[in-house]
């Protein structure tokens, strides 16, 4: 607990600044120091905003994501609980499991991305995203004479084929992010390229980007095998 | 301290409730409600970066307000804000908390303040 609300990663960092926190508690009685920890984290998310180009480093996402649905609760296609039993107000943790990451959430990770970050990403851009970008339909289709896949926008989900892969393809969000084109995308190029060029020994002979949305890779293998490790993670289910 | 281990391995909103609920009935030893921390601890959540990385685009830093395109406010970063959603009210002063001033006040800990924090949160087998 403390370790989150200091920003440290893992709940087994110990080092002096925990002990002090720790430091407060006596059995029986009320903690030494009530410590103003609103100000804490906001000045922690200001100071990481400032330094993100350079650093690259969030730790509060938790915060951002409530913070949007607390203030923009209508922009969300999910049914909210903001009130208890009694009709009172409830902190905003309590209104919806729809972003939480835990195995038994009622909310898969297609639906996070329709109902929360597709919406979320709505409010911060001119023109909400559409179900698949320009750059990504023209990844798949440049030209009538060079064409290396297909879309399928189905009512809740969106599928995409690669020409000559011979694994059951994701159903992926009805909004694609980049993210999840990329790693589709290295997944089922991978499979072609082994089924029909590696595994005959001969030369890879398609050409990959190596470079799509936040991944860059430089061996091709190891690029498939963690394409389809994130994927998995995210228990996507397939489309046949 | 056992029971503190069953607790952390648990789903936040499992641990943020069971902390309320002993605190009601008593049986929060360590007053850890008290403290406020289970109030700022939220749940743990699928990670997006693409979100942060516009939200960032849109953040005004004089306001500390995340903006929309057309420059109206969707969110600000402030205590307030953070309060607010997360229903704490003030009831009295608190005390400023910053990394600076923990390592400070943890070059002053002493041996004997070491020892008593182990026994008090540490496994009898993994205490120094």
């Amino acid at each position: 607990m403390i370790s989150y609300i200091l920003g440290y990663n893992t709940s087994e960092y110990v080092d002096e600044t925990v002990l002090v926190m720790l430091s407060m508690f006596t059995p029986g009685r009320s903690p030494a120091v009530h410590y103003d920890y609103a100000t804490f984290i906001a000045d922690k998310i200001h100071e990481q905003f400032m330094n993100m180009e350079r650093e690259r480093v969030f730790k509060y996402t938790s915060f951002i994501y409530h913070l949007i649905l607390y203030n923009q609760p209508d922009s969300f296609p999910i049914a909210l609980k903001k009130l208890d039993a009694k009709g009172n107000r409830r902190s905003v943790i309590f209104w919806t499991p729809v972003f939480h990451h835990i195995f038994y959430s009622p909310y898969n990770y297609c639906e996070f991305i329709d109902l929360f970050i597709h919406p979320a990403l709505s409010l911060l851009l001119s023109s909400p995203p559409p179900r698949l970008t320009d750059e990504m339909q023209k990844i798949l289709q440049l030209s009538k004479n060079y064409s290396i896949g297909d879309w399928y926008f189905y009512q809740d989900h969106t599928v995409i084929r690669m020409y000559g892969c011979e694994l059951a393809p994701y159903r992926l969000p009805k909004y694609v992010p980049m993210r999840l084109f990329a790693l589709e995308y290295f997944r089922q190029f991978g499979n072609a390229d082994m089924v029909h060029f590696h595994s005959k020994n001969k030369k890879a002979q398609l050409k990959i980007k190596h470079q799509l949305g936040p991944f860059i890779f430089n061996k091709r293998e190891e690029a498939w095998e963690e394409a389809y490790k994130i994927l998995k993670s995210f228990q996507l289910q397939t489309s046949f | 301290m056992v029971e503190l281990i069953e607790l952390a391995s648990r789903y936040h909103i499992q641990v943020v409730t069971e902390i309320r609920a002993r605190h009601r009935n008593g049986t929060d030893i360590l007053r850890i409600l008290e403290s406020h921390l289970p109030i700022y601890y939220l749940p743990q959540v699928n990670v997006f970066p693409d979100l942060i990385h516009q939200c960032c685009s849109n953040y005004d830093p004089n306001q500390r307000v995340v903006l929309s395109p057309s420059g109206s406010v969707l969110f600000y970063i402030t205590p307030k804000a953070i309060n607010q959603m997360l229903h704490f009210q003030l009831a009295k002063p608190l005390t400023p908390l910053s990394m600076q001033h923990l390592v400070d006040q943890g070059a002053k800990l002493s041996n004997a303040q070491i020892t008593r924090i182990a026994q008090l949160f540490m496994q009898p087998d993994a205490q120094p």
